[in-house]
């Protein structure tokens, strides 16, 4: 109506690229894949501060393992250079996993030293999804899990089962 | 471009071509229009030097301009672009998820990636990113060579990321957009004292340098010019303006421009005006009339379609022109030609335009009386005539054009006095003919009723030739359906002959069963079936007998069956019975009857 509001802001062309403005830009690509084509089982979406570096992320437990029925949630952190570097993903929900310490950090190579800038947030998840499944049982960071993972299958589901707790979002 | 398009298989095509032209010359050829530097990099124009790290290269480079030697250049984050279009998944760069932007191939998986994102990538890790095979930065990455990827790529529809500029366009051309045409990128300042950049469309030396701190004339806030126009927009809460139709506020300054443009409440033209449209209203009014679909909208789309088609007119007609040259050239080339093997009286004759009409009525003549003397050959020689007649007409009809095209005197003067009178070619008495044109033409269609004549003839003759094949036919065909038949009797009696030497030989029977032989050949000899199986077995009698009567059945064979068996009855022989019924019956079919019927010989045994 007024022309105030109609004519559109006019601002200065970018002059430096903000480091974070790739992985910002990147970011939003990988949000519009989940968003078009999401993977079963797995959901991610930036956290609500309006943060596009900071991401909250759900994994359903797989069938046929201690963790099936069960949901999880993480927080994914994002470096400004993304993708060149990993995310530092992080287990919000509690969980029993011989690679998975009691704060929720996560010993997983592809993000360590193994990633490339190829993973996207959705690869992560999924990988992370299969590790609950699959555990490395040769590193473990919780040794305990890692031992009865093998030895008493009912006990490592009870230890789940008493270790699993729901959080609330944020 | 065509003509300079490398052969096949040259090492443009190839993995690695170190040809520093062929390189080249293929980039040349994919990129017209492309900024050489977007497919330049050291590595290329180094020729077969190893490159020490992706890093050397900068895709970012462009050229400075001489003025701007302190200036930063406008760049375009290619990976940043926004794109007009959906782009399919198979050009995206895994690690940016853009589509490709310089794209590099590993030699060692044929991964794809954009080359800033690999070089970033093998910082880290000298690794492919996608299968983690270790990679050698010098020897086993190289460009992307595969022009399918590279021209879909330079297809794609990509923003200008300028803020404020709309424009769409092939990311290929983004660059030249942005550098030289974009109205808003960053230029350096008109003022060599200053050190900002602005707007292209701000940059003009009239406007000297909009970088002094102004305060805005209605607020008082202290700010460049340059920011002024977005100071208005957003922040300016000072003098401001009623207007004076909408009792919208407005910056004081921007009124003028709201009234053009935006206000509802004022009065103003159609946009059809130009076409026709009278209507003059308020603008929210004639707003609603246009989307109403004001009448005028139909001629202004078929002004701008007449203009087009005007466009396409002329440009016709230009070419028009260029082919009527080519023709002209090429007929006169085409007539020296014969002229040189077949001199004519064009070539004799003082006026061109008289000797060419004498010898063009000339051969139409001696094709006249060719078809009317030798209907059968005369079609050959119409088609040479006609040749002939086609050139010397184009030749004389240029004369005509050029002297006196449109004159009614024209025909007289075409027609000598001394060429042979043609018999079809005055209809009207006169010969006043109306141009060249009418002459020619009635001379076509005199010729177009020769040939129609002639037409007619040939079916004539075609029927007439039709007929007399038939009728020869017909009669070989009798003959030799009679000579068959002939021959089947003579094989029948050596059969008969043989059989009764047999006979005679090897048995001596006596006569037996005489009457109902007898009664059997009545009734065949009269008519003319019966079966005939017991004819061989039936014939007995003596040697003699049956010797003497063999000549008797034979003749009366020849001469009518009833004969035969009248001859038989009347001998009362067995064996003569049974001779003639099976001569009768089963070995004289109905041709043989007509053969008879005519009179010829019968045969002989």
């Amino acid at each position: 109506m007024g022309d105030i509001q109609s004519s559109a802001p006019i601002l200065g062309a970018r002059k430096n690229v903000d480091p974070g403005q790739n992985a910002v830009k990147r970011l939003q690509t990988e949000l519009m894949q989940l968003m078009t084509s999401p993977a079963p089982g797995v959901s991610a979406f930036p956290s609500a501060d309006g943060n596009l570096l900071s991401w909250r992320a759900t994994i359903e437990g797989p069938e046929d393992t201690p963790y099936a029925g069960l949901t999880f949630k993480l927080s994914f952190e994002f470096p400004a250079n993304y993708p060149y570097a990993p995310p530092t993903v992080l287990f919000r929900t509690p969980i029993y996993h011989p690679n998975v310490d009691f704060s929720g950090r996560i010993c997983l190579d592809i993000l360590k030293d193994k990633w490339t800038a190829a993973y996207n947030t959705q690869t992560v998840l999924l990988s992370l999804q299969s590790l609950l499944g699959e555990p490395n049982n040769a590193s473990p960071l919780n040794g305990e899990a890692a031992e009865l993972w093998d030895k008493d299958p009912t006990l490592f589901k009870t230890k789940v089962m008493d270790r699993h707790k729901d959080i609330d979002d944020d | 471009m065509s003509s300079e398009m490398p052969p096949p298989n040259t090492p443009e095509e190839g993995v690695a071509a170190t040809n520093l032209s062929s390189r080249a010359e293929a980039r040349r050829i994919i990129g017209s229009g492309v900024p050489s530097t977007i497919y330049d990099s050291p590595a290329s124009s180094a020729g077969g030097s190893r490159r020490s790290s992706l890093a050397d290269f900068d895709p970012y480079q462009i050229p400075l301009r001489a003025h701007t030697q302190h200036q930063t250049e406008p760049t375009i984050d290619f990976q940043a672009l926004d794109y007009a279009q959906q782009v399919d998944e198979a050009l995206l760069c895994p690690i940016c998820h853009t589509p490709f932007y310089l794209p590099m191939t590993t030699k060692t998986c044929g991964h794809t990636f954009c080359a800033s994102c690999l070089d970033r990538a093998l910082e880290t890790q000298h690794v492919c990113p996608i299968d983690r095979r270790p990679l050698d930065i010098a020897r086993d990455i190289t460009q992307t060579q595969t022009r399918v990827i590279l021209d879909q790529l330079d297809r794609l529809k990509a923003k200008c990321p300028n803020t404020g500029c709309d424009h769409v366009c092939s990311r290929e051309l983004l660059r030249s957009h942005v550098e030289r045409y974009c109205e808003y990128t960053q230029v350096p300042c008109p003022d060599p004292q200053c050190d900002e950049t602005i707007y292209r469309k701000d940059a003009r030396p009239e406007n000297g340098c909009l970088h002094q701190v102004t305060l805005c004339p209605y607020c008082e806030t202290a700010l460049t010019f340059n920011d002024l126009e977005r100071h208005y927009d957003q922040e300016c809460t000072g003098q401001e303006a009623e207007c004076p139709y909408c009792d919208t506020i407005v910056v004081r300054h921007r009124l003028p421009k709201h009234i053009a443009t935006d206000c509802q409440e004022v009065e103003t033209h159609c946009k059809f005006q130009s076409a026709g449209c009278k209507q003059f209203a308020r603008r929210k009014n004639i707003q609603e009339h246009q989307k109403d679909g004001c009448v005028y909208e139909a001629i202004a789309k078929l002004m701008q379609a007449r203009e087009e088609d005007q466009r396409i007119i002329t440009e016709l007609k230009g070419r028009l022109d260029a082919l009527d040259g080519r023709t002209r050239h090429l007929e006169r080339y085409g007539g020296g030609n014969r002229e040189s093997r077949e001199p004519s009286a064009f070539t004799r004759a003082a006026p061109p335009t008289q000797g060419l009409t004498a010898h063009a009525l000339n051969n139409l003549n001696q094709m006249h009386q060719a078809t009317t003397a030798y209907p059968d050959v005369a079609e050959a020689n119409e088609n040479i005539m006609l040749d002939e007649l086609f050139e010397t007409f184009d030749q004389g009809n240029i004369h005509h054009y050029e002297s006196s095209y449109g004159s009614p005197q024209v025909a007289p003067v075409m027609m000598p006095p001394d060429a042979p009178p043609v018999p079809w070619a005055q209809p009207n008495g006169g010969g006043q003919w109306e141009s060249a044109e009418d002459y020619m033409l009635a001379q076509f269609e005199a010729m177009e009723a020769k040939i129609e004549d002639l037409r007619k003839m040939m079916v004539e003759l075609d029927g007439r030739h039709t007929m007399r094949l038939v009728n020869d036919t017909m009669r070989m065909n009798e003959q030799i359906a009679e000579l068959g038949s002939k021959v089947g009797v003579l094989g029948m009696h050596t059969t008969w002959l043989m059989s009764m030497q047999r006979q005679s030989r090897g048995q001596q029977t006596a006569a037996g069963g005489s009457t109902p032989g007898n009664a059997r050949s009545n009734i065949s000899g009269t008519g003319g079936g019966g079966g005939g199986g017991s004819g061989n077995g039936g014939s007995a009698g003596n040697n003699d007998e049956s010797r003497g009567r063999t000549n008797t059945a034979a003749a009366g064979g020849s001469g009518s069956s009833r004969t035969a068996t009248q001859q038989g009855n009347r001998n009362g022989g067995d064996g003569d019975g049974a001779r003639g019924r099976y001569l009768n019956t089963s070995e004289v079919p109905p041709v043989r009857r007509s053969s008879v019927a005519r009179g010829e010989n019968p045969p002989r045994l």
